[in-house]
């Protein structure tokens, strides 16, 4: 019963969010200063005022902005998602697509960040004032204010193009057919764009680590630990670890929003074909259904995010598990 | 133990990460081995204008003469005049409504059925039904469509309409039988010289030629196109990775072991708007200028500031200077004039009263300052860099911005803007003199020209049932209109490639390029040999 309710709760909050972020887009996205007519037919067209007309009819570009919402929104309920006016194809096949690349390269950043970057906060900790710390910490700095941008063309300038390591960009090695690539050549070609993500991301883990295994260090307990005479390696296993990985998880999962954010950087500059180099080229154009389709599949994957750090609390912490709250 | 491996992993991720920092440096050391490796195949990066949208004709891909899939009824030949492709041969009525098209009788198409009429019927009728899908091919002044015979076609149009030729230079020919809209956006079947095998979104396009190509195969097996970032194109080419890559003139005088720069011939022009009519409130703003409305500036711009050291400035030199619609247009009044003449436009700006006064070097006239604004895309800030610079030797100060197309709407009606045209057709001229757009809220006629003279021979070249006759009044026009200097025409860019020396791209079958995104190189890829 108790079960029941709590998913209908879950439920519920999921549906209002997604409203809330498709208005959002919506009226983000029409008040953007792009002409989608101008998108469309670009700036040096000479089309005839009767084709313009035609155009903004038939994509609806005249209508007031809420019926044009109001539409959209009929027409998903009809699983009809639109099409995208930046590659004329349906806007569900464009963002299955894109997806389906974005999600290996994004789940791969998103774990080693998350590993390496809570592994660095403990070393961090443990050696703290030493230089293996001041070494991390400075890294994590510059990182944290790096643009992905900028660190994705130092990336491709050291490896792919001075050393020769890696390629330059694409999900594939250009010329080949389908049927020849193989797995190695997909492995080569995510590991830089994942690299590139990870160090982008992992400043913040780190640094919050660090200060969160500063903090517990310092605290009675393991002075008491210290007492009995724990050696390092002891306290961190029986309770730096502990106490820290609740909020590094919350963190990690909740970061997955800047995810997305610096996705679309890397894949654009690897040329990357995910949903982060699909929301830039829409974006550019004015796409309203494609932003809009992708808007909601993000705010599902940033929910699930979310949700599964809850579910998680309690496989960490008993406690939490003991009062089922979080859930 | 676990310690030490976690430090020795973070070891390596920060000398990793603290020598990407100074790893800016990006020569290439390692000249090309993989071409040989590839055997006669090409990859080549020529912009990503090939990868938006479709690949379907009907949507409007392709329709800048250069379609590798899909052949239209007439092609741009090098001297930009038209030949037949699919059309054998053609005829327009007397009264310039009814255009007759005999078809080839031997053409296939890539999956070996032959092409018909009632092919091209189709392709026309269904990019009709579907225009708002199709942002390139205007078939609006079509009524009708119908096969006469196996191989002869005819075309009605609701008024006479000569540019209609070049409309059907455009479109590229679909099967009645198996068009699909949905395979046809990656996969199109058509009687060009090339075939998609493979289509990777917004990642490579591979094609291979057409075995039933009407002309024969083509001489190179295969060519990848593929889909970078600009910066990263031109660090695959450094490592000998590409065959050809298309390069801003930024980039120009940079070397590529293996490859030379192409500087190639096009019809693409930059110039500035410049409103001819005098500061007036209309509804939806501001609009003219009260400095640029003034003749004389305007042509003492024209012939008093020096293009070349505008494209030494703006573009490493590459570029020629242009004082109107480049001679490789058919239509193009031709009739330059000398520029540079400092001395000139000073004393034709004296004489119109603009007098520098105050010593800060710019002319006033009546307490007005000789100054206007230019707006310009980002890409186009440069050139408008170089001339603000130029036009300040003359006393005239130009403020110039980098903005957004929506800054530049706000502002195309009462001040300067850098356009660039450059098309096969010289509709375009309708679309800057004729007096119907002025100030129409769209990007037509945005200088506010009007003149009863030219609307009328615009009327007359429009409707001419003959093209030697329309070309000549489109001459007209230009030259009437240009008489007043509402455009001030700087450069006529050249679109720059490295192409590798193992590679011939046929110079001499390139037609003059249009305004393209770096597509247009591909337009006689059937040409293209290895040396």
């Amino acid at each position: 019963m108790k079960r029941t309710k709590k998913t209908a709760f879950l439920a519920g909050r999921m549906v209002l969010l997604l409203i809330l972020v498709s208005i959002m887009a919506f009226i983000l996205i029409t008040s953007a200063p792009i002409d989608p007519l101008t998108a469309y037919i670009g700036t040096e067209s000479t089309l005839s005022l009767e084709a313009k007309a035609e155009i903004i009819g038939y994509w609806g570009l005249d209508q007031p902005l809420p019926q044009r919402y109001l539409s959209w929104v009929r027409n998903l309920f009809r699983g009809d998602w639109g099409t995208s006016i930046t590659y004329k194809r349906p806007v569900e096949d464009v963002i299955r697509e894109r997806f389906s690349y974005s999600i290996v390269l994004m789940l791969l950043a998103w774990t080693f960040s998350g590993i390496f970057g809570y592994g660095a906060g403990i070393l961090a900790g443990i050696f703290r004032g030493r230089a293996a710390d001041r070494l991390i910490k400075n890294f994590c700095l510059i990182m944290q204010s790096a643009p992905a941008y900028w660190l994705g063309l130092l990336v491709i300038s050291l490896f792919s193009v001075k050393l020769g390591w890696f390629p330059i960009g694409m999900a594939l090695p250009a010329g080949k057919l389908a049927s020849e690539v193989t797995l190695l050549d997909r492995l080569l070609h995510l590991v830089l764009p994942v690299f590139t993500l990870t160090i982008v991301s992992i400043g913040k883990i780190t640094l919050f680590t660090r200060q969160k295994f500063i903090e517990v260090m310092d605290s009675d307990f393991i002075l008491f630990a210290k007492a009995r005479g724990e050696d390092t390696w002891q306290l961190v296993r029986r309770h730096m670890v502990r106490n820290t990985i609740l909020p590094a998880l919350t963190l990690q999962f909740a970061s997955f929003s800047e995810l997305f954010g610096g996705m679309a950087l890397a894949e654009t500059v690897f040329s990357y074909p995910g949903i982060g180099s699909a929301t830039t080229a829409a974006a550019l154009n004015g796409d309203v259904p494609l932003l809009l389709g992708i808007a909601l599949i993000s705010a599902l994957f940033v929910f699930s995010g979310n949700l599964v750090a809850n579910l998680l609390y309690g496989v960490v912490d008993p406690r939490v598990r003991e009062d089922g709250d979080y859930v | 133990m676990k310690r030490y491996g976690m430090i020795i992993i973070m070891a390596a991720l920060l000398t990793l990460g603290l020598s990407g920092c100074g790893g800016v440096q990006t020569e290439a050391e390692s000249a090309s081995d993989s071409q040989a490796e590839a055997g006669d195949a090409i990859i080549a990066y020529v912009g990503s204008a090939i990868f938006d949208g479709s690949l379907d004709p009907v949507k409007g891909a392709m329709s800048y003469g250069y379609s590798f899939t899909n052949a239209a009824l007439l092609k741009a030949n090098p001297s930009s005049g038209y030949s037949g492709d699919m059309a054998a041969e053609w005829t327009i009525s007397e009264d310039a409504r009814t255009y007759t098209f005999r078809l080839r009788e031997d053409v296939l198409f890539s999956d070996g059925t032959p092409m018909t009429a009632a092919d091209v019927v189709f392709t026309y009728e269904t990019v009709k039904a579907h225009q708002a899908e199709n942002e390139n091919v205007d078939l609006t002044r079509l009524t009708q469509v119908k096969a006469l015979a196996e191989y002869t076609v005819e075309f009605t149009l609701a008024e006479p309409y000569s540019p209609f030729l070049d409309t059907t230079a455009l479109l590229g020919i679909v099967p009645a039988n198996g068009y699909d809209s949905a395979t046809f956006d990656q996969y199109p079947i058509g009687t060009g010289p090339w075939k998609v095998i493979q289509y990777d979104a917004s990642q490579q396009i591979i094609v291979e030629p057409n075995e039933f190509y009407y002309e024969g195969n083509a001489g190179i097996s295969r060519i990848t196109f593929i889909y970078l970032d600009n910066d990263a194109a031109l660090s695959a080419a450094r490592t000998g990775q590409l065959d050809i890559v298309m390069i801003s003139p930024d980039y120009a005088l940079e070397s590529i072991d293996g490859m030379t720069m192409l500087p190639l011939e096009t019809m693409d022009i930059r110039m500035v708007s410049l409103p001819v009519q005098g500061r007036t409130r209309q509804e939806g703003g501001l609009s003219g200028n009260d400095v640029t409305s003034d003749q004389t500036v305007r042509q003492a711009l024209a012939i008093g500031i020096d293009r070349s050291t505008i494209i030494a400035n703006a573009y490493n030199g590459i570029g020629r200077p242009a004082t109107g619609f480049t001679n490789n247009l058919i239509w193009a009044a031709g009739d330059g004039f000398p520029d540079g003449r400092g001395e000139e436009a000073a004393a034709l700006l004296l004489a119109g009263g603009w007098i520098p006064r105050d010593g800060d070097g710019i002319r006033e006239k009546d307490g007005m300052l000789c100054e206007f604004e230019i707006y310009a895309s980002e890409d186009r800030y440069g050139l408008a860099a170089a001339l603000a610079e130029e036009a300040a030797g003359l006393g005239i100060k130009i403020n110039v911005h980098s903005s957004s197309w929506d800054e530049i709407a706000a502002n195309m009606n009462s001040q300067g803007v850098m356009w660039g045209w450059g098309q096969y057709s010289p509709t375009v001229l309708a679309s800057l003199f004729d007096s119907r757009y002025a100030y129409g809220g769209g990007y037509d006629n945005v200088v506010g020209y009007s003149s009863p003279a030219v609307d009328e021979l615009i009327n007359q070249a429009l409707s001419a049932d003959d093209q030697a006759d329309a070309n000549r009044l489109w001459q007209q026009v230009q030259q009437a209109a240009d008489e007043e200097f509402p455009y001030l025409y700087l450069v006529n860019v050249e679109h720059c490639y490295f192409v590798s020396d193992r590679l011939d791209i046929s110079l001499k079958t390139q037609i003059p390029h249009p305004h393209g995104h770096g597509s247009p190189i591909i337009c006689n890829m059937k040409d293209w040999s290895w040396k």
